[in-house]
């Protein structure tokens, strides 16, 4: 469904992507870890066209077209969803109109009818209740004065509301507590399906004890210098990145 | 944001700049005793309205204009204004009937029809075009509950008491060089009396318009809400493009007694000027100003300000009864040349008075936006507090902000804060929004609409939809 | 308002200066062309932003300059022994009624001096680039006798103070201190100026101090009046800074009866840092204003202002700021703010923050209060077993700690330290 081959990106001549390649089937969960500074976020924005940064060779494509000449819209309407590590606050903006605004957005760009407030209403309880959020977050301005865990379960509410074929989650389960961290998990695997794909950013493997991956890759110096199963994870989680990240491609 | 993008976006069209063909009454060009006069003669006004108009047409003799605000324009030449123009009327209207049928279509193409079956329930609409008042919708149902609301020349006629009383108490002549024009000149306006324990049935509305090439209008507002009562009024405003300037001094008084409320809202959307060669446009020189008069009386004013190549005025409240509210919330859309110089003033008087400033900038393009407030507080206004946030955004760097606050406090029991911000549409919100698929034109204008929302609430509902429409429209690439 | 001059009195009074003091023959043009410019210009009006609420006697510019008055008396050397030992400094000028008085100061002879004594090359385009904006800084062009010269050279540092010694009499005089500090790349300067007088008469002071900021360079400057209730002080800083300077400038008011004081801030170089401190304790009828003009000609630049005022009976204060962003100067920080308490009814105050941004990508902000004690904060403090005058006082340091804290140089901080503890006591 996803492919990314050897893709190199830069953001102001600092080299951050250096030929990742990984194929994405449907129904897979892939999780990428690796240290601080790896690649992960970037990879995550390079897929999604954040246009800071520069793609210099390789290319993506999502069901067989390329998406690197589109912009982060046309994207976003193919079926690609970033969950973000850090979601940005829009003050003013009232939440349930934004994700309305988002869902007739993809309605008409795949030809179907758009849906009024009241229809949409009824779409984003049943999403709300998915991650254990109250009617009222949906009155509030876009994670505006959101608390971390709040900004978290927007995002994956956004993700519900939406239907993406690939969800890319950046570290999704940084900064949750325990709670959140099975609410967020919790409404990831309802949300898992045979016809879409997951995946997750992560840092530490703590995410995975909820949402079983099929495939875990570790990114390194924007390579990924490793790929195995549920198995791998655990063995970084013991032993760490060090043996893995070579110093010569520092 | 690239500065393309931002081209794309500000690249917007006038919807209204057209001019309808209609045969007028136009006074000849020019200043003087003997306009005046003829101004007076053809409203068949009374002595007192004459003297009052010659009065100040002798003062204003004597100013000089203004030149304080941030506004560069080339001196306007007094004497190249038509300062009456009226649509030709054979026999005085009695009703929509008569009005001439190009009138109508002209108020139905700006998107108020004036049959009163087509209206919006609960809105009267006062319809002044060029110089005089053309219709007033809901007449009859108003009087019913005992409000009046009518033609500001009919009121002169009808209930010249009130008008005798009422009339420059709040806005004198001798305020300002504006005010003396206007008062001396003034053609027609809107004007309201609502008494003793009334509640207004429905929202009342005036447009206007100006058509005619280098005229002027010069309307003048008188709303007297007595004890206990109440009423909501919005004023909407359009004019056809012309390579010329055009000049809008207007007065709007209005006067609240004991436990009384005004809600006056304005949808300013004037002719800018050219959008790329900053041309012609309407100069808003407006005075605006709301007396607190009565215990317990709020004033509140509400401004959506998106057009007008200038726009120079600051609604103010006297808060002069004891425990008096006086509201400011505006916002005001600069594109392209556009230059604004708006704020508020509240005076601070009468003890306990509270007010409150919100204001929302926001610059596009190169236009210069400017907050200019002034918050006073009086030895005599004891316990008086005030809250005012100032917040600027700026769109494309050619664009330019700036907020000008003074605060002056002479009591120690007095609490007041202001604060201001300035921020841009940041790189991150747009493309949060583009990554949830929805395209950059709609995520700027839900993005600055959201900046705007603690104002677009304070609107009647009615029009609070049409003001976002319009923030739209203004940002948007054309007019769909 | 035009106000009639002696016109001869000038330049009469310049040729003694300079016969007396042997002042180089291009300072005698400068006053010249200063002269010349002092006739076409007009006391500052209620119209003029910057002056709007200054109200000053329409002869103060008349008030003459008596030369050789530099009294030494025991008042005044105890008085300056006395300030010297508070502030443990190691190095300092002292100028009693504007003369320069070498006996009572110690300064190291290579990085400071007094202008009177002599003008090195390197600060003749300083003192020549006063532009005499309005007419207190231009006559201060035509009478300045005396004031401070600073160079502290690449990588050097300095620490120096500054006293000001006035005697009044029953006469109208008046004093015009110029001074110039020049750091250079990557220098330091600590520069503490304290005015004080020994009587309540009146005069007036008007100084105007010019001050170079090199690259990476850091200058502590603070301002210090607690002087006569009768004192009328205008005080102007033309600070420009390049690239990577820091400045601190702090003010604090006393007591004074009408004090201006003026700060002016260029940034020229990027990632330059100011900060403009202010802190006014006022309990009589006295009346502070506070200019500042901060000017990011370039981006990348940070300002931060703090003024904040304690009113007490007929006192008033007068901020008024305007931060100006140049087109293009983006990534641009600087923000106002201004706060008051209010303790009399008689009290005034006027606050100006003012923003004019011509660029996009900044973050300015402004926030001004103006009120009394938080009543539930006092309440609190009472619920503790506080007074009502012990909580008051203990919020009002509360208050003002806020800006001393920001304050950097120690001998600065711990001067208001102690003139607050001693004013603020239970």
């Amino acid at each position: 469904m996803l492919t990314i081959h050897n893709l190199h990106a830069q953001i102001d001549e600092n080299k951050i992507l250096n030929g990742i390649s990984l194929t994405v089937k449907p129904g897979e969960v892939h999780a990428i870890m690796g240290p601080n500074g790896s690649g992960k976020s970037t990879l995550a924005k390079v897929i999604s066209g954040d246009s800071h940064y520069e793609v210099t060779d390789g290319e993506v494509t999502l069901e067989g077209k390329n998406i690197l000449d589109m912009d982060p819209e046309t994207r976003a309407l193919s079926g690609i969803f970033l969950a973000f590590q850090y979601p940005v606050e829009i003050p003013g903006v009232n939440n349930a109109e934004f994700l309305r605004m988002a869902y007739n957005a993809k309605q008409k760009f795949q030809g179907k009818p758009e849906a009024d407030p009241m229809q949409f209403d009824a779409i984003l309880q049943s999403k709300l209740e998915l991650v254990e959020m109250s009617p009222d977050f949906a009155d509030r301005a876009v994670n505006f004065g959101f608390s971390g865990g709040e900004k978290k379960r927007n995002e994956i509410l956004q993700m519900a509301v939406l239907n993406p074929k690939i969800a890319i989650l950046d570290e999704t389960d940084s900064g949750l507590d325990i709670d959140a961290l099975r609410i967020v998990a919790e409404g990831v695997n309802q949300l898992r399906s045979p016809d879409n794909a997951i995946i997750l950013i992560t840092h530490y493997q703590r995410l995975l004890n909820f949402i079983q991956p099929d495939f875990v890759h570790v990114l390194a110096n924007g390579q990924i210098v490793k790929s195995g199963d549920k198995s791998l994870a655990l063995e970084l989680e013991a032993r760490g990145y060090d043996w893995l990240v070579s110093p010569v491609n520092g | 944001m690239s500065s393309e993008m931002i081209e794309k976006l500000t690249n917007q069209e006038y919807k209204f700049g057209f001019q309808t063909d209609i045969e007028s009454d136009v006074a000849p060009k020019g200043l003087s005793e003997d306009i005046v006069r003829l101004i007076s003669e053809r409203k068949n006004e009374p002595q007192f309205m004459l003297d009052f108009r010659l009065k100040a047409y002798r003062h204003w003799l004597k100013l000089t204009e203004p030149k304080w605000s941030k506004a560069r324009y080339p001196k306007i030449d007094f004497q190249n204004i038509h300062y009456y123009a009226a649509p030709k009327t054979k026999v005085k209207l009695d009703s929509l009937d008569q009005v001439d049928p190009e009138l109508l279509k002209t108020f139905e193409k700006l998107g108020i029809p004036l049959f009163e079956q087509k209206q919006l329930a609960g809105v009267a609409v006062d319809a002044i075009f060029d110089s005089v008042s053309v219709a007033t919708t809901y007449k009859e149902k108003l009087l019913e509950a005992g409000v009046v609301f009518c033609p500001m020349s009919e009121a002169v006629e009808k209930y010249p008491e009130i008008v005798k009383k009422y009339l420059g108490s709040v806005v004198p002549f001798t305020d300002n060089y504006y005010a003396a024009l206007n008062s001396a000149v003034f053609s027609d306006g809107s004007f309201v009396y609502i008494p003793k324990n009334t509640i207004s049935p429905m929202e009342l509305s005036s447009y206007f318009r100006i058509n005619t090439e280098e005229s002027g209008q010069f309307e003048r507002t008188l709303i007297v809400c007595e004890e206990n009562s109440y009423v909501s009024y919005l004023e909407g405003c359009t004019a056809p493009k012309f390579d010329t300037n055009q000049l809008h001094a207007a007065v709007v008084e209005l006067v609240a007694m004991d436990n009384a409320e005004i809600k006056y809202s304005t949808v300013q959307n004037w002719y800018a000027g050219d959008p790329k060669t900053g041309k012609g446009g309407i100069y808003n020189f407006v005075t605006k100003r709301g007396k607190c008069a009565g215990k317990k009386s709020k004033i509140s004013w509400t401004q959506i300000e998106t057009g007008s190549a200038i726009t120079w005025k600051y609604p103010s409240c006297l808060l002069i009864g004891e425990e008096s509210v006086g509201e400011f919330y505006s916002v005001a859309l600069t594109n392209h040349f556009q230059q604004a110089d708006t704020g508020s003033k509240m005076i601070h008087i009468g003890p306990n008075t509270v007010s409150t400033i919100i204001s929302k900038g926001i610059s596009v393009g190169e236009s210069e936006n400017t907050y200019r407030g002034l918050v006073q507080i009086n030895k005599s206004a004891k316990n008086a507090r005030n809250f005012t946030q100032c917040d600027s955004m700026l769109v494309g760097h050619k664009s330019k902000a700036n907020t000008l606050p003074y605060i002056i406090v002479k009591n120690a029991s007095a609490k007041l804060e202001h604060e201001a911000s300035t921020s841009k549409v940041s790189d991150d919100q747009l493309f949060y929004f583009r990554q949830r698929g929805i395209g950059v034109e709609d995520a700027m204008a839900a993005i600055i609409s959201g900046f705007c929302k603690s104002v677009f609430d304070k609107l009647p509902t009615e029009f609070s939809v049409e003001a976002n429409q319009l923030l739209s429209l203004k940002l948007e690439n054309s007019v769909g | 308002m035009m106000i009639t001059m002696n016109t001869n009195l000038p330049s009469d009074v310049i040729s003694g200066y300079d016969h007396n003091r042997q002042f180089p023959a291009w300072l005698g043009k400068v006053r010249q062309e200063a002269i010349q410019h002092f006739h076409k210009l007009t006391l500052p009006t209620k119209k003029d932003e910057k002056w709007k609420y200054v109200d000053f006697p329409s002869t103060l510019v008349e008030w003459p300059v008596v030369e050789d008055q530099a009294v030494f008396n025991e008042t005044v050397i105890s008085l300056v022994a006395e300030k010297i030992g508070e502030i443990q400094s190691e190095s300092y000028l002292v100028f009693v009624n504007g003369e320069y008085v070498p006996q009572l100061s110690r300064f190291s002879p290579e990085n400071s001096r007094p202008l009177s004594l002599e003008i090195p090359e390197t600060f003749l385009d300083m003192l020549h680039s006063i532009e005499n904006e309005d007419i207190f800084e231009s006559i201060n062009t035509i009478r300045f006798t005396d004031g401070v010269l600073v160079n502290v050279d690449q990588e050097q540092t300095a620490d120096l103070d500054v006293i000001w010694v006035t005697v009044p009499s029953a006469k109208e005089i008046s004093f015009h201190p110029r001074n110039c500090f020049k750091l250079d790349k990557n220098a330091a300067l600590n520069i503490r100026i304290h005015s004080i007088s020994t009587g309540e008469n009146s005069y007036f002071m008007n100084a105007v101090s010019l001050v170079e900021v090199g690259n990476g360079a850091k200058l502590n400057l603070s301002f210090f009046a607690n002087e006569s209730d009768a004192a009328i002080h205008f005080s102007k800083f033309f600070i420009t800074c390049a690239e990577n300077a820091v400045v601190k400038v702090a003010n604090f008011n006393a007591a004074v009866g009408l004090s201006r004081t003026e700060i002016d801030v260029d940034f020229l170089g990027p990632n330059a840092v100011a900060e403009i401190l202010g802190l006014n304790y006022l309990v009589r009828s006295q009346t502070v204003h506070q200019v500042a003009s901060v000017n990011h000609v370039v981006g990348e630049c940070h300002c931060e202002q703090v003024v904040k005022s304690i009113l007490d009976n007929e006192s008033c204060t007068d901020y008024y700021s305007t931060v100006n962003v140049a087109v293009g100067a983006q990534l641009t920080v600087s923000n106002q703010l201004n706060q008051t308490l209010m303790l009399s009814d008689n009290a005034e105050s006027y606050s100006r923050p003012q923003l004019n941004i011509d660029a996009d990508d900044v973050k300015c902000g402004h926030g001004a209060t103006v009120g009394q004690l938080e009543p539930g904060e006092l309440f609190y403090l009472k619920s503790r077993g506080l007074s009502e005058a012990q909580g008051q006082l203990l919020l009002l340091k509360g208050f003002s700690q806020d800006v001393i804290n920001r304050v950097e140089d120690p001998i600065s901080r711990s001067l208001w330290t102690q003139f607050l503890a001693d004013r603020l006591k239970f």
